[in-house]
């Protein structure tokens, strides 16, 4: 590993910008074609071959519209909310590791622009700044539709954080980081297995040690992106757009990028944390085909994304809070105990008399027999549920 | 002291007290869900009065012991001991006089002479609260590092904050508890910047650590550092907010006056203990080679706010308001007893004795007389001095009763009050502040017209034949044992005097006393 | 080096002017964005200092939680309820400002005259580096000098939780049928007290409320009374010893 010099790393920083915003061009037409093939049709065929050159129509048509200020707006806000949330989601990338050190023209650099020994928490810091382009721009736009999708963006957001947030500490726990580089190189190690005589080598992938972990991150990251089945801050049905009602023009198509660069973000930083990155067979030795393998894992993720967003209908507002709150957090609280506890035991850091055991099995026991005991009492009757 | 990561476990025996109190607000907390209405309340009463009653035998096993754990943020030694005990007092005591407000709510009397019930109290989230600003209050007093203090005595200020808007139907209520909120906070605010600078200037959150840092300086020497005298000035502001000193007062009024009422009665007690156990841990263990600086600031703050309470409480007809400016005027008579804490940490020293034996009084008699405040308000009826309108004959012994605490909140002798006044007027003499301790009898004597007006509308009014509570007995026997408390207590000062005089433990963790 | 102390000041500008624009500014919103941008500026000061945990961990619970909480509560109130920040007699604000500007004059001749010191601490950079880094280092003083503050903080929380569910949850007495029946007509201020007003069907063309009597009780379905029409004393919310011309608005505008 060599440290980039500041110019290398504003050199590699500005080629993921470029990479990151074609990135997203070719999403929304990935996103077309997919949608399109899930619904039996065609997508765009008419630009250039399979319909290639769509993004750059679209881009040319967002670029020519007009861009309106509502008479109410809160003028300043209203046109500085977009750029916060395009900024917050495009500046993620500069954390993600896309390899180590290679040779390019006799310079030795680093494939990311930035290796910050917080990495994974700068990237949940930009999705919690990010809403801000939301609530902001809702607020600005003086309309009540907008300002519904606002609200309704800062509840889920700050909920699916905590959820977020949370999901990923047993990882650091066992990386031991909070470096995404340090936990990608972690993953390069071999998780040995010794079953019944049998030697197995599995790649350790946190994916392996920390399934729940990767459920609770992937239905949390869905929710923190606004994406279906958790979009309702742009809910067409309920809200006409929501949060972005009032947006026109390059305005709306800030958002519009922001939304899918956050997708790409996510789905990066999934890769990395929990399918081991630019890890695979044969990435050490060949060059570049760590990259290949990082990005043929995001597109995984992307496809997952429009995979859901082609079935799954929209949840009701309380059913999403819900599912963060009673569901999700608990799971992860849960999930953050056991592996301490793994960690703990595997390491042989403490050894557990046996009346800890009984004890613990006690209280587990009786809380449960409570727990349901109290449900029971309070569960209305049937005739009482009749007459509300 | 390096980064090494110590796991050795900390030696919980030193704070089986505290632990008591919080495993014992947990299983209420739990209670609250699971036990049945039936005997919802009767358990969670009982199991409250086990858990203080507990930790106080607790607390007593541990007097005469000097040592700290946690590395060295928890301290087990007599200052702990002699204000955990205060504490507990008068938890027992507030559990045990909104028994009946707890079961009946507030009520009020409608136009058609009948009673209504105002406020209906979850009483599980009322004795959980009340558990949880105990423990921070107890916390306060064990605290051996600037971050425990702090979050010991927010712990128990944000308990009482939500305790203060219980009745949150009632506009008074929800208008204290804000005041309360905002005011507590911002003095939270300059606690805590003051706390940053002693940090600053002496590099460790340790309060033996500063105390030896400081004296290894010349601080001591007439020579004052201005970062460390701004760190001191923001201190006592912050913590007068907590104990109620005048100029940071004007929350008191409204808040004792909103809140239900045997919350005031806790309030008026519990978090001003932590006040001053904070004002003694900070100053006279930390900083004690700054005392004649902040001798002579609490010096003029007492005087400003023994005269300022007790005048301002001639003017107030409700006997709830007029209590809080007593308070405020008791506060000034505690804070004598730090004025007069001479430098030098002399073990036989009387003042920081006769400030804690003060607080101890001060709990017996307050919570005495805001009780039978919490009796009358059964009736229906607010707070007003008509209220007591010709009790003497309706009750006679609540009579008696209220008669006592208002004599000894007076001074009068063989009472409580009479005791803890004449230690404080002791202290402050052997410190040569003789004009304080002239103030403290000229404002007693002050005093004496708003206590015994209460007395005279009880014993010479008429009764004016409102509705009369039914008397919860907890209640009665409650108001029965702090009377007779308040009224034998007194003539057996001595023990008491000398369990407070262990509060000098405090200063002995670090063989300072012995050494330097 | 130069680099560094030219970034710290343009931060600290910045930082200092969004502070003030805080209390300049005239709307509340704007009030709370200069916040969010005071905010960011003392998170990338953490950074100068190389303290990333503290500058991430203040992006993600101040800015990113506590400020969007604000803003939330700012959307959902009118901006004409709001207290005007900016009213108040003018000796108010001068005597502020003065007072403002002898504090900030104190503090800065006790930054500059201060002469003792402390010793030094544990983190020293080379302690630093030794346990693996910034974040590492936090979490060894987290847990070890500090455990007791560290377990404590989380009763804090507990406490805040539990006060807010218990100002914010409505009386336990009033149930959903309850709330129902004040919905349908709402005569005044009804919750809380010890019955519900509810219509009925009109009797003979009457309405059933005009006939009724204060503290008339009908039954209806069960054994379940319902008070008719309540006299005006049941509806008025006043305090127990306060008169009533007393009850003033929690803020005054």
């Amino acid at each position: 590993m060599v440290d980039n010099p500041l110019w290398v790393a504003l050199i590699v920083g500005g080629v993921l910008m470029f990479v990151t915003l074609t990135g997203m061009a070719y999403m929304t037409w990935f996103e077309r074609k997919v949608l399109a093939r899930f619904q039996d049709r065609l997508g765009p065929t008419r630009t250039g071959p399979f319909g290639l050159m769509q993004p750059l129509a679209d881009a040319v048509k967002l670029l020519g519209k007009e861009d309106l200020v509502p008479a109410a707006a809160d003028r300043v806000v209203f046109l500085l909310a977009p750029i916060v949330i395009f900024v917050t989601a495009i500046v993620g990338v500069s954390v993600i590791p896309f390899g180590g050190a290679i040779s390019i023209f006799g310079f030795e650099l680093n494939l990311f622009a930035a290796d910050v020994n917080v990495g994974a928490l700068v990237i949940l810091a930009l999705g919690s700044v990010g809403v801000y382009g939301i609530v902001l721009g809702a607020f600005a736009s003086a309309n009540r539709f907008s300002l519904l999708g606002g609200l309704r963006a800062a509840a889920q957001v700050i909920s699916y954080e905590v959820v977020l947030g949370l999901s990923l500490v047993g990882i650091f726990m066992l990386a031991g980081s909070l470096s995404l580089r340090e936990i990608l190189v972690a993953q390069q190690d071999d998780l040995i297995f010794n079953l019944f005589g049998l030697s197995i080598s599995l790649p350790n992938w946190y994916i392996l040690s920390q399934p729940i972990a990767f459920v609770v991150y992937l239905i949390a990251a869905v929710a923190e992106t606004n994406r279906a089945p958790f979009d309702l801050p742009e809910a067409e049905s309920e809200l006409v757009a929501g949060f972005h009602t009032e947006y026109s023009g390059f305005r709306f198509s800030l958002y519009f990028l922001g939304e899918y660069i956050n997708m790409i973000v996510i789905s990066l930083f999934a890769s990395t944390l929990f399918l081991g990155g630019t890890d695979g067979p044969g990435a050490a030795s060949v060059w570049g085909l760590g990259v290949v393998y990082l990005l043929a894992k995001t597109v995984m993720f992307l496809f997952f994304y429009l995979w859901l967003r082609a079935t799954l209908p929209r949840f009701r507002f309380d059913q999403l809070m819900g599912i963060a709150w009673k569901v999700l957090l608990p799971v992860a609280l849960l999930n953050i105990l056991f592996t301490a506890f793994v960690r703990l035991i595997a390491n042989d850091e403490i050894t557990i008399p046996a009346w800890v055991w009984i004890v613990a099995a006690v209280v587990l026991a009786g809380v449960l027999v409570l727990t349901s005991l109290n449900d029971r009492a309070n569960r209305p009757r049937p005739s009482a549920q009749a007459g509300d | 002291m390096g980064l090494d990561l110590d796991l050795t476990a900390p030696d919980l025996t030193l704070a089986w007290p505290q632990l008591i109190v919080f495993v014992m607000t947990v299983v209420l907390l739990f209670a609250d869900a699971f036990v049945p209405k039936a005997q919802h309340f009767a358990t969670l009463t009982g199991i409250s009065l086990v858990g203080y009653i507990g930790a106080a035998f607790a607390l007593v096993t541990q007097s005469g012991q000097n040592a700290a754990t946690f590395d060295g943020a928890f301290r087990a030694d007599g200052l702990t001991v002699f204000l955990s005990l205060i504490i507990l007092v008068a938890a027992v005591a507030t559990v045990v006089i909104s028994a009946s407000y707890l079961q009946n709510g507030e009520q009020q009397l409608g136009s058609d002479g009948r009673l209504r019930i105002a406020n209906s109290v979850p009483a599980g989230e009322f004795y959980v609260l009340i558990g949880f600003s105990v423990f921070g209050a107890m916390l306060v007093a064990a605290a051996g590092n600037l971050i425990v203090l702090y979050i010991g005595i927010e712990l128990s200020a944000l308990a009482t904050y939500v305790l203060t808007a219980f009745a949150k139907r009632r506009l008074t209520s929800v208008e204290g508890a804000m005041k309360y909120f905002l005011l507590g906070l911002f003095a939270s605010a300059i606690l805590l910047y003051g706390m940053t600078w002693i940090y600053g200037v002496t590099g460790s959150m340790d309060l033996d650590r500063i105390a030896a840092h400081l004296a290894g300086t010349d601080a001591g020497d007439g020579f004052t550092d201005p970062a460390l005298l701004l760190g001191l000035l923001l201190l006592v502001v912050g913590i007068g907010f907590k104990m109620a000193a005048v100029p940071f007062h004007f929350w008191t009024p409204d808040a004792y006056d909103g809140a239900p009422t045997p919350v005031t009665a806790f309030m008026s007690v519990v978090p001003k203990a932590a006040a001053f156990a904070a004002a003694i841990r900070l100053f006279v263990q930390a900083l004690e080679p700054l005392s004649d600086q902040w001798t002579t600031l609490w010096a003029v703050l007492a005087l400003v706010t023994m005269v300022f309470g007790n005048v301002v409480a001639i003017a107030q007809r409700n006997v709830k308001r007029m209590l809080a400016y007593s308070s405020i005027a008791h506060t000034g008579y505690i804070m004598v007893g730090l004025a007069a804490y001479t430098s030098g940490g002399t073990i036989d020293d009387p003042s920081i004795s006769s400030l804690l034996f003060y607080i101890l009084a001060y709990t017996f008699m307050n919570i005495g007389a805001f009780a039978v405040i919490t009796y009358l308000q059964q009736r229906g009826v607010g707070m007003m001095l008509e209220d007591f309108n010709g009790l003497a004959s309706t009750r006679p012994l609540i009579a008696v009763a209220m008669t006592l605490f208002m004599a000894s909140l007076m001074g009068v002798p063989p009472l409580l009050g009479f005791y803890a006044k004449y230690y404080v007027i002791v202290a402050a003499i052997d410190a040569d502040l003789l004009w304080l301790a002239v103030t403290i009898v000229v404002a007693s004597a002050v005093s004496a017209f708003f206590y015994l007006r209460i007395v005279a509308v009880m014993y010479f009014n008429q009764p004016d034949g409102r509705p009369l509570a039914l008397p919860t007995r907890l209640l009665s026997g409650g108001i029965g044992v702090l009377a007779v408390a308040t009224l034998l207590l007194g003539l057996f000062s001595s023990p008491i005097i000398d369990l407070a005089d262990q509060w000098s433990g405090a200063l002995t963790v670090l063989g300072r006393t012995a050494g330097q | 080096m130069e680099w560094a102390s030219v970034a710290f000041y343009l931060i600290a500008t910045v930082c200092v002017l969004s502070a003030a624009g805080v209390v300049i500014a005239r709307s509340a919103v704007h009030s709370a964005i200069f916040l969010i941008l005071c905010f960011l500026n003392i998170a990338a000061t953490f950074v100068m200092l190389g303290a990333e945990f503290l500058a991430v961990v203040q992006v993600i619970v101040y800015t990113g939680a506590i400020l969007v909480l604000v803003l939330f509560v700012l959307m959902l109130v009118d901006e004409d309820q709001l207290p005007d920040f900016h009213t108040g007699q003018p000796i108010q604000r001068i005597s502020g400002l003065i007072l403002g500007l002898i504090l900030l004059l104190e503090i800065g001749a006790a930054i500059t005259a201060r002469s003792i010191q402390g010793a030094t601490g544990g983190a020293t950079p080379e302690n630093v580096a030794a346990v693996g880094g910034n974040t590492q280092a936090l979490g060894r003083v987290l847990y070890d000098d500090n455990l007791l503050a560290f377990i404590v903080v989380s009763l804090v929380l507990t406490v805040a939780v539990i006060g807010a569910i218990v100002l914010a949850l409505p009386d336990r007495r009033v149930g959903i049928n309850q709330r129902r029946g004040t919905g349908t007509i709402n005569l005044g201020h009804p919750v809380g007290t010890d019955g519900i007003p509810l219509a009925l069907p009109a009797v003979r063309g009457e309405s059933p409320i005009a006939a009724a009597t204060p503290g008339d009780l009908r039954p209806v379905a069960g054994e379940r009374q319902i008070i008719m029409v309540r006299d005006p004393d049941a509806y008025t919310e006043v305090g127990q010893h306060d008169a009533a011309p007393d009850n003033r608005p929690l803020i005054k505008r």
